[in-house]
């Protein structure tokens, strides 16, 4: 009976904790921002007058403990097993669509009738499990000599991975687009090879529009707000608004960059910056006050929650991707929309997400003879291209941009790819951030949480090591 | 024994030892923490929201499902027109893996395209759809209910075993000495199927707290800790959210010791209320009076539709019998089986019509093509084979190991033979999930990885533990008078076990066989480590399915049907030996 008892007030603590900490949040959040958002502050953001606006980013507050420096000097001793040049490697990649591992396996079978002797052993993991395997993976020092990933600097700051530039051929390492290249280094050294890259923009309805009477799409958020009210009117959703766990560190990119905000000033960490919280603010102001969303913008995912509906024309307008016509295609929607610049506020410039993912090679005695020839064969023109078009991706390389041009799929991207700003992907603690942004962000819609606190705890994750 | 050792233990130990690690973001190791992981881990404000969470999901998921399992199975007891078909419709949830499940319940619980939605539209009970799996206010209670539908079935199949165990005659005794159903039920019922409900509590309280997929598949990628419980939360930790291997380590860690810690006192309040009536017991016998008085009193109210009413109206009953049991059979039928409906007309509509809104119930197009296409999109032939090879060849080693272990522990008395079937009963606990960094490790070592073999023994060890415990159960049931019979006879023990003792066993047999089964087919977070070799043609079929859910997308259409046709053989297994599968799931309860 004690025990049962105990049992009980146990939970009626910890869900009595729960209402208070609740409630202290809400009551936070109010004396945070100053006043609760209404129409007036709303309608402030995007005029240009709040508070803020007009201020630079202020510095962090949070220490910057840098993880370099603690690991740099920890060199992870390898397995020095036979220093024999070894003729069978392995290749882990993540599962882009239902046919990555089609691709992989046929490129493999084709590399070994052209390299007899040589084996490439192809495994594909599906996105929700590759972080967790790739991480088992490094755990047991069992690593892949190909890794295709969204990253590659932490494993890089561990010295677990070969700089790649040597490894391929000059033809190949000059033809990638330089803003990628750059992108793809650690410390002075390349370890990425750019392998695909998607870019974003605005995606309209035009049936809607026209439906509506508007004539053009926004280039600024007033403009947007203004199209979405109309939108909603007629009983649309005005914005398509995906801040879930699957994809919200683009949304959130897109948003942020666009009010003229960073993820970092120089090299010290700005997520809470002042000009964020007004962008997290005017986010809520599209969800609670202007109520153009859909519903619970804090928990739908990208494709499923955004995308799908766009495709049925249900949606006005979303931030739409590259890689979201073939999605559309195999959906057999017809929606009749037009792709347009991201909207911008506070007078920033003009840019779009670039997304890259990689190619890494860990350092495992003997591989870089096989792993050489086989990222060379994999970056010969034809079978790059075909990849690019089977997966429905953008190039990263010059020539393969040139072959596409004349694709209608890609031709409207292509063109996006020198303004392409780029996550701070090659900054070791980059991953926690995205990982905690991914895991959070959507709760700072969640009424009563004061967004800065959500903001907070991501700066905190980026600038905190696991060891402090 | 020394397979447990090997296969679960030391991972657990390997568990407690990278807890206690410095751990950097990658998985890289960097030296000695202490408890720092742990200290971590007590200052996240997410854990008192998460602690609760994991006491109201066990409470709430094992209570409900046990009261609801109870009334089931004392309907199913009842023998009426189309029972069999309910029994068969309740193994389809049961056998399909869980994953499956949770996909297919996730897509009902959609807002604007969410059949769940449309339904009780429909109905008229709401307006508008609700975000059922997204919105923070009901994100939680829809993965309980949800845990509560998926967890009735077994629930219901234990204590159904338990029901028949109890002899007929005890009733008619009852019933001269003047009991009416509702005494009956409170005074034979309820003390005589005591020992399934024990079972039935254990084993669907490990199940519950360590049922991963139910929440990662449904809420897993929600925003924020609202339906997280202490399983979810450490993946989250480790590989989502903090990136911090030390710290989810950790958490499983005190996981494990706060099920081990639950189930122990459980044991002992249960043992003790043997001799003496513990303070468990005494609650128990509180509870269930009162709960009988009040099923007693308002009728049809209780969960038990067809006994209630059989006393509230006692002339009408007997002409209303034929007519209602099969229709409360229907019905009943139909509730478990309507997800499996769901998916499989889904597996029939097109890529935009899975996401029309409002959500469609039939198919307007019927799309042949995703059946015939399915293999051409995945190797199914492949996956097939693998999945079979590997669920065969484990249950043949389960059962050719936990057999004569279990023999020998019920027919001989060495010392500490209850502390080891307690022990046994804990390697239960662990959650493959938990384990797995380790076991690829020792995989590693012994060079074993996308090797059959390997796969099955890892398997097999899993299992063992349940297997025995109900092997256990069994041998300790048989009369050793037989046995000295056939002794005499001069049969020796080789054929004294194969002529004599598996015969009689058999039900226990069968429910050992179905169940490894089971869990080896459905088994995806071990597999998908250490067995997963596409180019040798080295895949399960849960490993293989998952290849359907992209980065940006999710074939559907594919996914159910791929789905469908991996629980195929399943629940044909267990439409084949079900009559013999009721007799032997209690049969090893805790002595």
């Amino acid at each position: 009976m004690k025990v049962r008892r105990r049992v009980q007030l146990f939970s009626l603590i910890s869900v009595a904790g729960l209402v208070a900490t609740g409630c202290a949040a809400g009551g936070g959040g109010s004396s945070a921002s100053g006043t609760t958002l209404d129409q007036e502050r709303c309608d402030q953001i995007t005029s240009g007058t709040a508070a803020g606006a007009t201020t630079s980013l202020k510095q962090p507050s949070g220490g910057d403990q840098s993880l370099r420096v603690q690991q740099a000097s920890l060199k992870t001793e390898l397995p020095r097993a036979t220093v024999g040049s070894k003729k069978t490697i392995s290749f882990v990649g993540g599962a882009y669509t239902g046919t990555t591992e089609a691709y992989w396996k046929d490129l493999a079978g084709k590399f070994e009738a052209a390299n007899p002797g040589y084996k490439v052993n192809i495994r594909i993991i599906d996105w929700n499990n590759i972080d967790q395997q790739v991480s088992t993976m490094i755990q047991t020092k069992q690593y892949p000599d190909i890794l295709n990933q969204n990253k590659f600097s932490g494993w890089a700051a561990n010295g677990l991975l070969q700089p790649v530039d040597s490894m391929v051929s000059p033809s190949v390492g000059n033809d990638f687009i330089p803003s990628f290249k750059q992108n793809s280094y650690y410390q002075g050294s390349q370890y990425g090879l750019p392998l695909i890259a998607s870019t974003r923009a605005l995606f309209y309805n035009k049936d809607i529009f026209a439906k509506v009477g508007i004539e053009k799409p926004p280039a600024t958020w007033a403009e947007l707000v203004a199209a979405a009210k109309k939108i909603k009117e007629a009983g649309y959703t005005g914005y398509g608004l995906p801040l879930g766990g699957e994809e919200n560190q683009g949304e959130w990119s897109l948003w942020m960059w666009s009010n003229g905000g960073e993820w970092k000033s120089g090299d010290t960490w700005g997520v809470n910056s002042e000009r964020n919280v007004q962008t997290l603010n005017f986010l809520n102001c599209l969800t609670h006050v202007y109520k153009v969303t859909q519903p619970n913008p804090g928990q739908t995912n990208r494709t499923d929650g955004v995308f799908r509906p766009f495709a049925n024309g249900q949606t006005g307008m979303i931030m739409g991707a590259s890689f979201a016509p073939s999605l559309f295609k195999q959906w057999n929607a017809n929606v009749n929309y037009g792709v347009a610049p991201i909207p911008l506020n506070n007078g920033t410039k003009p840019f779009t997400l670039g997304v890259q993912d990689y190619l890494v090679s860990f350092k495992n005695p003997g591989n870089t003879e096989a792993v050489s020839k086989f990222l060379n064969f994999f970056y010969q023109s034809d079978n790059y291209v075909r990849f690019l078009t089977s997966q429905g991706f953008l190039p990263t390389t010059q020539s393969a941009s040139t072959a596409l041009k004349s694709d209608p799929n890609f031709a409207p991207y292509l063109d996006l790819l020198p303004i392409a700003k780029f996550y701070p992907s090659t900054d070791p603690a980059f991953p926690k951030a995205q990982g905690t942004l991914e895991a959070q962000l959507g709760t700072a819609l969640t009424p009563g949480v004061d967004p800065k606190s959500v903001l907070d705890q991501i700066q905190a994750a980026a600038t905190q090591g696991n060891g402090g | 024994m020394l397979l447990i050792i090997a296969v679960i233990t030391l991972p657990a130990l390997q568990m407690v030892w990278t807890s206690l690690q410095l751990t950097d973001e990658t998985g890289v190791s960097h030296g000695f923490a202490g408890l720092a992981n742990y200290q971590r881990l007590f200052a996240e404000p997410a854990l008192a929201g998460v602690l609760s969470n994991t006491v109201v999901w066990v409470l709430l998921v094992v209570g409900v499902s046990i009261v609801a399992a109870l009334g089931l199975a004392q309907f199913l007891n009842k023998r009426f027109f189309g029972r069999r078909l309910v029994r068969w419709a309740l193994i389809v949830p049961w056998a399909a893996s869980l994953v499956m499940t949770s996909t297919v319940w996730r897509y009902m619980l959609e807002g604007g395209n969410g059949i769940v939605n449309r339904f009780l539209m429909d109905l008229g009970l709401i307006s508008t759809p609700i975000g059922w799996y997204q919105d923070p206010r009901y994100a939680f209670w829809s993965v309980v209910a949800v845990g509560i539908v998926v967890t009735i079935p077994f629930t219901t199949y234990v204590l159904l075993a338990g029901l028949q165990a109890i002899d007929p005659q005890v009733y008619e005794a009852g019933k001269m000495d003047g009991a009416g159903p509702w005494k009956a039920y409170r005074y034979i019922t309820l003390p005589l199927l005591r020992p399934s409900l024990v079972i039935a509590t254990i084993l669907v309280t490990i199940y519950v707290f360590n049922s991963f997929p139910v929440i990662w598949v449904i809420t897993g990628s929600n925003p924020g800790n609202f339906s997280d419980t202490t399983l979810t939360w450490a993946y989250k930790i480790a590989f989502r959210e903090q990136l911090n291997t030390g710290e989810g380590a950790a958490l499983s860690v005190i996981n494990v010791l706060i099920l081990v810690v639950v189930i122990l006192l459980y044991l002992r309040a249960v043992d003790g209320d043997r001799e003496r009536q513990s303070w468990l017991g005494r609650t128990w016998a509180a509870l269930t009076g009162r709960l009988s008085e009040r099923w007693g009193r308002s009728g049809s109210a209780g969960p038990v539709p067809a006994a209630a009413s059989g006393r509230v109206r006692p002339r009408v009953w007997p002409r209303l019998r034929p007519v209602v049991l099969p229709l409360a059979g229907l019905l009943i039928a139909a509730f478990f089986l309507a997800p499996y409906a769901v998916m499989f007309l889904g597996s029939f509509k097109d890529g935009a019509e899975l996401y029309a809104v409002p959500a469609t119930y039939l198919p307007q197009n019927w799309e042949w093509s995703n059946w015939i296409d399915v293999w051409e999109v995945l190797p199914l032939g492949m996956l097939l084979r693998n999945s079979l090879i590997i669920a065969v060849a484990s249950t043949a080693l389960v059962l050719l190991i936990a057999v004569p272990a279990a023999y020998y522990t019920a027919r001989n008395r060495f010392a500490g033979r209850t502390t080891f079937m307690k022990l046994v009963l804990i390697t239960q606990v662990l959650a493959p999930v938990a384990l797995v960094v380790g076991i690829y490790q020792e995989v590693v070592y012994v060079d074993g990885v996308n090797q059959y073999w390997a796969i099955v023994v890892v398997n097999a060890a899993f299992n063992l533990a349940f297997v025995t415990w109900i092997m256990n159960g069994q041998f300790a049931g048989v009369d050793v008078a037989i046995e000295e019979a056939a002794m005499m006879e001069g049969l020796g023990p080789v054929r004294r076990m194969l002529r004599i003792m598996l015969p009689v066993v058999r039900p226990g047999l069968v429910t050992a066989l179905v169940f490894t089964f089971i869990q080896v087919w459905n088994e995806f977070v071990i597999s998908l480590t250490v067995f997963n070799d596409p180019t040798n043609d080295r895949v399960t079929l849960p490993v293989g399915i998952q290849q359907l859910v992209g980065l940006n997308e999710t074939n559907y259409q594919y996914l159910f049907v791929a789905s469908l046709i991996a629980t195929v053989p399943v629940v044909a297994l267990f439409i084949a030996v079900e009559r013999h599968l009721v007799g032997g799931l209690t049969a090893g309860s805790v002595k």
